[in-house]
Order: C-alpha cells, then structure tokens, then sequence
C-alpha cells in the first residue's frame, strides 16, 4: 500500500475514535447539540473518505457493507497487521 | 425422547383460581446462624400469594421466592448482605461523579486517538513510577 493510502487509513481511524468518543458523550447527553453536530460532521467525513479509500484500496469491510471491484479485493488487499505505518 | 410442551404438565398443581387465592400468607422462619453469630434469629417473611404474576405471565410452577414478584425486577439483581456484625457503620461510601459539559477544549482526532480519549479532562495517562 502506498503512502497516500496509509495516510488515509490513519485518518480515518482516528475519525473513527473522535466517532467512538462522541457516541459515548450523547449516549449520557442526548440533548446536546453541539456533541451532535460534531458528530454528524465527523460521521459524514468518515463516510467520505472511506468512499474514497475503498475506491482505490479495497472494501474496510465485508459481508455487503462495501462493494468491491473486480477481482475480489477482499482477500488481496494486505490484511490491517501487514500494514507498516 | 418426546417433549411434554405444555407447561400444565398432569402432575403440576391446578392453579388456585385468582378469586380463592390467599392475599396474605405469613410464616416464621428459622434462620440458621453460624455460631459465631450468636443465636439463631427468627424472620417473619410475607409472602404474598394475591397476584402470582411476574411481568404479566402467570406463574404456576415456580414459588416466587421473597424479595420478587410484581414490581420487582426478575433480572438476578442480588441485593447486598446486611451488615454482618453487631453494629452498623456510621457511614458509608458515597459516590459524586461531576457531569460532563461539553464545549471545551477538545484534542484533535489525531492527539485523541494517540491519548485513549477525546477529552482532556478525562485524560489519566499512566505512569509506571504511579504505580509501583
């Protein structure tokens, strides 16, 4: 995998956390509107560039979450702890 | 092997007809004591047999054992053992959680994901020194 795709995979783990992280906040403040228009933003971030990186690298994940292109990039794409960042 | 599906098995009680329940039942219990905890003690149990339900489904096979039944959540909620010895404490532990507020400052998702936390007031970074 090359850089771009490193960087890109780094990015959206850490969107994912700052994801985690929000969800966690609103499950014990659901009123908050400020929690939720952050985590609405980073939701819709995260779903952009994994729309992007699967275009190039192959799906995240399987089992009809994520198409994939031919051939089947599913088992070809480095698994995540072949990955050096 | 065959599977009797009808709880109402032939053997089981007929279920006492909702009118001719008792509503009160009272009864003495012993209680056996370890010896170091002085003499046995009796404890009056009531055991209330008006509405055998628990969640709305009628119970025939099952005793309903004191400290369930209607209003009582079924989940296995242990309740904590009296205090054992003579005299009770004084006080006990109180637990005060502040709440959180949100729009503060917050670490980037890149420090976050590095720190285990988004919030910096949540941050406890460990230290082994701490520790030993």
């Amino acid at each position: 995998m090359d850089a771009n795709g490193k960087k890109l995979l780094n990015e959206l783990m850490e969107l994912s956390f700052v994801a985690v992280e929000l969800n966690l906040f609103l499950d014990t403040h659901p009123d908050s509107k400020d929690a939720l228009e952050d985590y609405n933003r980073i939701s819709e971030r995260y779903m952009l560039l994994k729309d992007k990186y699967e275009k190039t690298y192959g799906p995240l994940v399987n089992f009809g979450y994520s198409s994939s292109q031919y051939p089947w990039q599913w088992s070809q794409s480095p698994w995540p702890w072949e990955i050096e960042y | 092997m065959r599977f009797n599906i009808n709880p109402r098995t032939p053997s089981a009680p007929k279920p006492v007809p909702k009118n001719k329940r008792e509503t009160k039942q009272e009864k003495t219990v012993e209680i056996k004591v370890p010896q170091k905890y002085e003499k046995p003690v009796n404890i009056t149990l009531e055991e209330k047999v008006e509405d055998n339900t628990v969640q709305g489904k009628v119970n025939d096979k099952h005793q309903i054992p004191p400290g369930y039944g209607p209003g009582v959540p079924t989940h296995p909620i242990k309740p904590m053992p009296e205090y054992p010895y003579d005299s009770k404490p004084d006080q006990l532990a109180e637990a005060y959680v502040l709440w959180q507020k949100y729009g503060g400052k917050m670490y980037t998702p890149k420090e976050a994901l590095e720190k285990g936390t988004l919030f910096p007031e949540l941050y406890r970074p460990y230290s082994p020194e701490r520790h030993k």
